[in-house]
């Protein structure tokens, strides 16, 4: 059964004076479905972020639909998307966007204080979260004192802890050593392993492994997809490094 | 690299920074422009050559040096935000290949190109505003002279100086600035995170004293001269007391809200409180001087509008009628005043009412284990010092005048007396003096000698007794020999008619008695309103100068409290968007956490008022101003204007605030 679909989904940046437009987004089509761990590929400026910002309601699409576990983004009211997008998805961000005047449990139990959930139920809900991301220690630290990998699992304790349908990451590793992103990257397959549904993008090749699919996204397109199928992360990776060779050499239709 | 280049720079940048820099032109603009016209008023030629102008020339220099002292504390502050909030861009530039004496060019014409820009429109707007302002001052001092409004030079040079100091020394912290960090620190510039502090109890405890301490000055200290003394000991207690109650008194508060989890983890507060908790020092020092600023408007402006509202009731008191001659030696020089009179009278319009006089000594003592001795030296005039505060003066008057201004048929026996305590400072029914004691027969309620007043600053008392013996006994039982002092005549009485023709009435009357009558002082109530206008007029032209200028002040900083706060605030609420907060939460938590910052301060302010209105109106006593309803209802309306204007101003930074955020 099929969680996310998008359908022909087609962006357009105009400059505010309709001078100069930018086509992001061409035609993009595919379906996500339950308790797959889905990655976009693909170079800076090929409209993979700008993809993600639409699956998370956070822009508008110029034509198409987005449609989650059944429901229309297109069709839900301006009031009710911020309580959609809290319910619904859970946000991992490549600069982890957490706040420096929270702790980093408050950071936590910032989507619960909106949604008005009492603090025993908070907490309940934060303690095996936190457990099972190594970061019971450092709950009341506050962000600028903890390090980079700690506060990216930080950020997706807080994605997890509104137990959302779909984990929306942004370059998660981005801003990560090695270290640091291995021990993401993994704690992001035993999420899928217990079930939980992923998209990620990156253009890390590394990350990318770890993923159930990849798609490779180029000039506003789905231009294609590897399947994991019974490969090693070692063999994904070979996989997605030769696919990305022949993205960057052959595949350009204007080159 | 041209010259140019950095005066180009330096333009550019300015224009970069408009919505920062524009508030600071302006502050500084109308502090040059307020200590110009002050200036040029202090120093103004017509106003020195005038009667009681002198006094006026003093108080408006004085004016003009506390605005500039404010101007150097205010015009650093604000700067030194200012060049906090350019660190980035400065950092900036280093890393692009600037120097930093490069940096510190661009920064020396940017002062220059402000300074000139200041000056200049700040002179401009002194010299129109100026004449403006010279009219309302002689309007409230009740002057008809005509005095023109000059460009004097020395004004002008003294204002040049001050600002190119201040700019200067501006000039330098900010270069200081640049020198003393790395173009990393620049580029990172100030925020970094504030760690929520320790309550510190130690502060706390300070906090509680100081502010106790100010208060319990404020409400107990009874006597006006003891008032005076201690106001700038209470003043500095409270500023701070204020300072540690912000600082940790916030912490506290925040500490306990953060604690109670029921409160903290509702939408609203959950934002709003942490919001404040990060930057808590740097709150609680602006709020401190916001609260500290309000207090100072709302004290200043309700004393001076108070004094000017009652100043006729004031001079009432002073003369408590309208013409008087004292010191007088016979009853033939009384008879020549009663001819000046009727001749006067014969072509105005004034008609005379209340004609009287009487023969009287008087006596300066100290109390002592209930008596009242040793009266060697005189208090004459108005010396006020903390020693004739302490006495009490009797005068005494002989029976058979009293019967006569009265109209009476009292008799009294030779230790009797009658007694008239303008404070009813005599208990008991025995009067002791020195070792002698006098039977009190009557203590009069009400006379047409004086009147009762319980806050009067000087224990006056007027005793009547059975004859001009009587009268010596009691001068040599206080000491004195009454051959020395002698007895003199004194003159009172009133006259009616219109304002203008007492006036001219008056001003005749002194005259002719001062050059017909040999000895004697006159004096009249008409003839000295000039110098009280002047006094009073004065004061409160000052009052709402400096008010104006604090309000801008406290203004001006809540501004910039809410500019760079919004700044810093718009990545936040860009990321609580992402995370799934409302438009309508984000502004919502916005204002609650606004509001809770700036009432603050408000609230403290009131609360000081409060309780420094029973040490002002003892303040005011030494004007010889008691009605404390008066000063009530004019300290009421000042804390209600001033709360109106301050509502404003928060309405619209609020909008800022929201903007930058959005």
């Amino acid at each position: 059964m099929s969680l996310l679909e998008v359908h022909n989904l087609k962006k357009i940046y105009t400059t505010r004076f309709g001078g100069n437009q930018v086509q992001a987004l061409s035609d993009v089509s595919f379906t996500v479905d339950q308790g797959e761990y889905v990655a976009i590929m693909g170079e800076s400026g090929s409209g993979k972020t700008t993809l993600l910002n639409i699956v998370a309601s956070l822009d508008k699409a110029t034509s198409g639909h987005v449609v989650l576990d059944g429901m229309d983004l297109s069709k839900i009211k301006d009031k009710e998307i911020s309580t959609f997008r809290r319910k619904n998805l859970g946000f991992v961000f490549q600069d982890f966007n957490l706040l420096d005047t929270f702790s980093i449990q408050d950071n936590i139990f910032l989507p619960l204080v909106l949604a008005r959930k009492p603090f025993e139920e908070m907490k309940k809900r934060l303690d095996p979260i936190a457990k099972q991301l190594g970061i019971t220690d450092i709950l009341q630290k506050y962000p600028y004192e903890v390090s980079g990998g700690q506060k990216q699992r930080a950020a997706v304790a807080r994605a997890l802890i509104t137990s959302p349908k779909l984990i929306l990451a942004d370059e998660p590793t981005g801003a990560l050593d090695s270290k640091a992103s291995m021990r993401l990257l993994n704690i992001f397959s035993e999420l899928n392993q217990a079930g939980q549904t992923i998209l990620m993008v990156t253009h890390s090749t590394q990350a990318a492994s770890h993923a159930g699919r990849i798609m490779f996204i180029k000039d506003g397109i789905v231009f294609n997809q590897i399947y994991r199928g019974s490969m090693s992360n070692d063999e994904l990776y070979s996989k997605i490094s030769s696919t990305l060779t022949v993205l960057a050499t052959g595949g350009a239709s204007d080159e | 690299m041209s010259r140019f280049f950095y005066i180009r720079m330096a333009l550019t940048n300015l224009k970069k920074n408009r919505q920062t820099y524009f508030p600071y032109l302006l502050t500084c603009i109308l502090t040059i422009c307020m200590f110009f016209i002050f200036q040029v008023l202090a120093y103004n030629d017509g106003l020195n050559h005038m009667g009681g102008g002198k006094d006026m020339a003093v108080i408006l220099g004085t004016g003009s040096y506390i605005i500039g002292i404010f101007a150097v504390i205010f015009l650093y502050y604000t700067n030194s935000f200012l060049i906090k909030q350019r660190k980035k861009e400065l950092g900036l530039y280093c890393i692009l290949g600037l120097e930093k004496k490069h940096v510190a060019r661009i920064l020396a014409w940017e002062t220059i190109m402000t300074y000139l820009f200041c000056m200049i429109l700040g002179i401009i707007s002194g010299f129109v505003l100026g004449k403006l302002v010279f009219l309302v001052l002689l309007k409230l001092v009740n002057l008809k002279v005509s005095l023109s409004f000059g460009l004097a030079p020395k004004a002008l040079l003294s204002s040049m100086t001050l600002f190119l100091c201040i700019f200067g020394l501006n000039l330098v912290t900010n270069i200081f600035h640049v020198r003393m960090v790395n173009p990393i620190e620049l580029l990172r510039g100030g925020n970094k995170g504030e760690k929520i502090p320790k309550v510190s109890w130690w502060l706390a405890l300070v906090s509680v004293i100081c502010l106790g301490s100010g208060y319990y000055i404020a409400i107990v200290t009874q006597n006006p001269m003891e008032a005076f003394a201690k106001f700038f000991l209470a003043v500095i207690l409270v500023i701070v007391g204020t300072y540690a109650l912000f600082t940790a008194g916030s912490i506290a508060l925040l500490r306990v809200l953060k604690n109670n989890k029921k409160f903290f983890y509702k939408p609203k507060n959950f934002i709003a409180v942490s919001g404040m908790v990060y930057r808590m020092k740097q709150n609680a020092v602006g709020l401190a001087n916001i609260c500290i600023l309000s207090t100072m408007v709302l004290v200043m402006i309700a004393g001076s509008v108070s004094l000017y509202v009652s100043q006729e009731k004031t001079i009432r008191y002073r003369f408590p009628h309208d013409l008087q001659v004292n010191k007088l030696e016979s009853v033939e020089q009384i008879a020549g005043i009663d001819r000046i009179l009727e001749e006067m009278t014969a072509d105005s319009k004034v008609s005379v009412a209340d004609e009287f006089y009487f023969s009287y000594q008087d006596i300066y003592t100290y109390k002592e284990d209930g008596k009242y001795v040793n009266a060697n030296e005189g208090m004459y005039g108005n010396y006020v010092t903390m020693d004739s505060v302490q006495q009490s003066s009797f005068t005494i008057i002989p029976l058979e005048d009293y019967n006569r201004i009265e109209q009476k048929q009292v008799s009294l026996m030779d230790d009797e007396v009658l007694v008239f305590s303008i404070k009813d400072s005599v208990k008991g029914n025995v009067l002791q003096i020195g070792e002698e004691e006098f039977r009190i027969q009557e203590k009069l309620e009400t006379s047409i000698l004086g009147k009762k007043d319980p806050y009067a600053i000087f224990d006056e008392n007027i005793l009547i007794v059975k004859d001009k013996e009587a009268g010596e006994r009691i001068c040599r039982a206080a000491g004195l020999q009454p051959e020395v002092n002698g007895w003199t005549l004194e003159w009172n009485c009133d006259i009616d008619g219109k304002k203008d023709d007492c006036v001219d009435f008056s001003y005749a009357f002194v005259d002719r008695v001062h050059n017909e009558i040999s000895s004697g002082y006159v004096d009249s109530m008409y003839t000295s309103l000039s110098g009280w206008y002047i006094s009073f007029g004065g004061i409160l032209f000052i009052g709402i100068f400096l008010g104006i200028l604090f309000v801008m002040a406290a203004v001006l900083i809540i501004y910039y409290k809410q500019v760079s706060e919004g700044y810093e605030d718009h990545e936040r609420f860009l990321i609580m968007q992402k995370v799934g907060m409302s438009h309508d939460e984000v502004r919502s938590s916005i204002r609650k956490q606004v509001s809770m910052v700036f009432f603050l301060p408000l609230i403290v302010a009131v609360i000081h008022v409060m309780f420094a209105f029973p040490m002002i109106s003892r303040l005011l006593v030494m004007f010889n101003l008691t009605d404390i309803r008066l000063e009530f209802i004019c300290t009421c309306v000042t804390v209600v204007v001033f709360a109106l204007v301050y509502s404003l101003v928060y309405m619209r930074t609020a909008k800022v605030y929201y903007r930058l955020v959005r």
